[in-house]
């Protein structure tokens, strides 16, 4: 199986280009190819980077191919990395309309070329942001359930080591989903954290604990003003030691948040949830995942099927998602999921595309 | 054969470098798909060209002929569906072939007599593999059965040299 990262160069697909490799995902017959852009800095770098994977990786490197236009790009998974990102610095606001306007384009080129050019069958997984608007463009294109986008996914992995270390056990031994949209706006779905080893009650009495008696309804205002605060502090271990305070799914919010802002960025987190997904591609095998997808009446929200791009727990497997695994939600998260929806398709309509 | 599965020829031009047929293989076997016959053409100049014959869907076929492009040690890649008559063929046999009827639109060159007689066919890749058969019907053995691109072509080792 062959996987293309385009915009490979940049932080995200240099992380997810070293991972691949580095956890023997593609074999010695599979090909990685990095894609850039001809005449940005990319499709130099490209170029670079190939020598640079080869001289690190040459005992297990698969195949590594270069690719300079959306034309050449050929696989079976394609992980968008491309376009612009969110700014590191906290003076900067996170305007999400300039970067859909600045990425829009970049979008449309990759997904009009793989449907006029593709084998029909490529799995896309998106990293680039907005991912809600990419996953739209995309689906749009190619078919929605060959498009998943991995923010919910990234979510899901921060919140459940948010909930872990506050347990003192490892992630693995903690499932659930975080739904919605990527980021501020995401929805920890608390109603579906399973701690492994722990019959319904003790874990309802954990959940409980940890979670407080709060409800979703102050999420948002919880996650701004934690936001406030840490940026506040100019100490950054300081500034992380704020974090610990909050609980599992504020932390889950607001420590990535600080740890982009730091300057460190995201990218190794970022790049080790999205080739979880490729894995899963890969892998032949049905695995529920969270991830932002193009929905079409598969859930109800507000009484009503929905239809739009949002963060749900999918069953994802060779062909793309096949269905949605959300069962009943709790009231707080059923209002919060359809909030969320209907601010993602009112910001696609503003971005030009679709509901 | 179902209806949505052809026959067709792969031409890929290569680097002459190890590991460059197991590239090759790689991208069929990834898919499921075996060889019908591979065979290499003209080698020269440190390039050859392999002609391999698959069944695949025209899907499945212009995704392998695009991945076999992206190859590292490929330097041009074709496909032609096996019933293109610009597809054309040679083939050698040996024993007695003079009664036999050939098809108009063969070549056929024979040398000496009896069982250690020799015959070469060139033409349409039809209407050599009909005549193949007809000769192995006969009691012909066959020697060998290569499948050359359209005249022309990328991977057709005249024009490869007129570029040159």
């Amino acid at each position: 199986m062959d996987v293309a990262v385009l915009g490979a160069t940049g932080d995200v697909g240099r992380a997810i280009c070293g991972a691949l490799i580095e956890r023997g995902e593609l074999g010695p017959s599979s090909r990685l190819q990095l894609v850039g852009r001809a005449h940005g800095a990319s499709g130099a770098a490209v170029h670079g980077l190939r020598v640079d994977l080869i001289d690190a990786y040459d005992e297990k490197a698969p195949q590594i191919d270069v690719a300079t236009t959306p034309d050449d790009v050929v696989a079976d998974v394609v992980v968008v990395a491309a376009g612009g990102t969110i700014p590191t610095s906290t003076t900067d606001p996170i305007d999400r309309d300039a970067l859909a306007l600045g990425n829009s384009a970049v979008f449309e080129e990759y997904a009009d070329a793989l449907a006029r050019h593709g084998s029909g069958h490529e799995v896309v997984i998106v990293v680039s942001n907005p991912v809600e608007l990419a996953v739209e463009v995309f689906s749009r294109r190619l078919g929605r359930h060959r498009v998943i986008g991995m923010g919910a996914w990234l979510d899901t992995l921060r919140f459940r080591r948010e909930i872990a270390a506050t347990l003192g056990i490892r992630r693995q031994r903690v499932s659930g989903f975080v739904a919605g949209q990527h980021g501020d706006r995401m929805v920890p779905l608390w109603s579906t954290v399973r701690l492994r080893g722990l019959d319904a009650d003790e874990r309802l009495e954990i959940v409980a604990r940890l979670r407080g008696d709060r409800t979703l309804a102050s999420f948002a205002s919880e996650v701004a003003a934690a936001k406030t605060r840490v940026t506040s502090e100019r100490d950054m271990t300081v500034a992380f030691s704020h974090v610990d305070a909050y609980p599992p799914d504020v932390q889950a919010v607001v420590r990535p948040y600080l740890t982009h802002t730091s300057g460190a960025k995201t990218a190794h987190g970022t790049a080790s949830a999205t080739v979880d997904l490729i894995r899963t591609v890969l892998d032949g095998r049905d695995i529920v995942v969270a991830g932002q997808v193009l929905l079409d009446g598969e859930v109800s929200l507000g009484g009503m099927p929905w239809r739009g791009v949002l963060g749900v727990p999918v069953a994802v497997g060779p062909e793309g998602w096949t269905r949605v695994m959300l069962d009943d939600l709790a009231s707080d998260e059923s209002r919060a999921l359809w909030e969320v929806g209907q601010a993602i398709n009112e910001a696609i309509v503003g971005w030009g595309g679709a509901p | 054969m179902t209806g949505l599965t052809r026959r067709w020829f792969a031409f890929v031009t290569v680097e002459d470098r190890s590991g460059a047929s197991a590239a090759l293989a790689g991208v069929f076997s990834e898919r499921g798909v075996s060889f019908g016959s591979i065979s290499t053409l003209d080698v020269h100049d440190g390039l050859g060209t392999l002609s391999v014959e698959f069944t695949a869907s025209e899907r499945l076929a212009h995704v392998l002929i695009r991945t076999l492009g992206r190859l590292a040690v490929a330097r041009g890649a074709s496909l032609v569906a096996a019933d293109d008559p610009r597809v054309r063929a040679v083939a050698m046999l040996t024993g007695e072939s003079s009664g036999a009827t050939l098809p108009p639109d063969t070549d056929v060159h024979r040398h000496g007599a009896g069982p250690e007689a020799t015959t070469i066919i060139a033409g349409p890749l039809a209407a050599v593999e009909t005549a193949v058969a007809r000769l192995r019907h006969a009691g012909c053995g066959v020697e060998a059965l290569t499948v050359l691109p359209p005249r022309g072509s990328a991977q057709s080792p005249a024009h490869r040299h007129r570029q040159a």
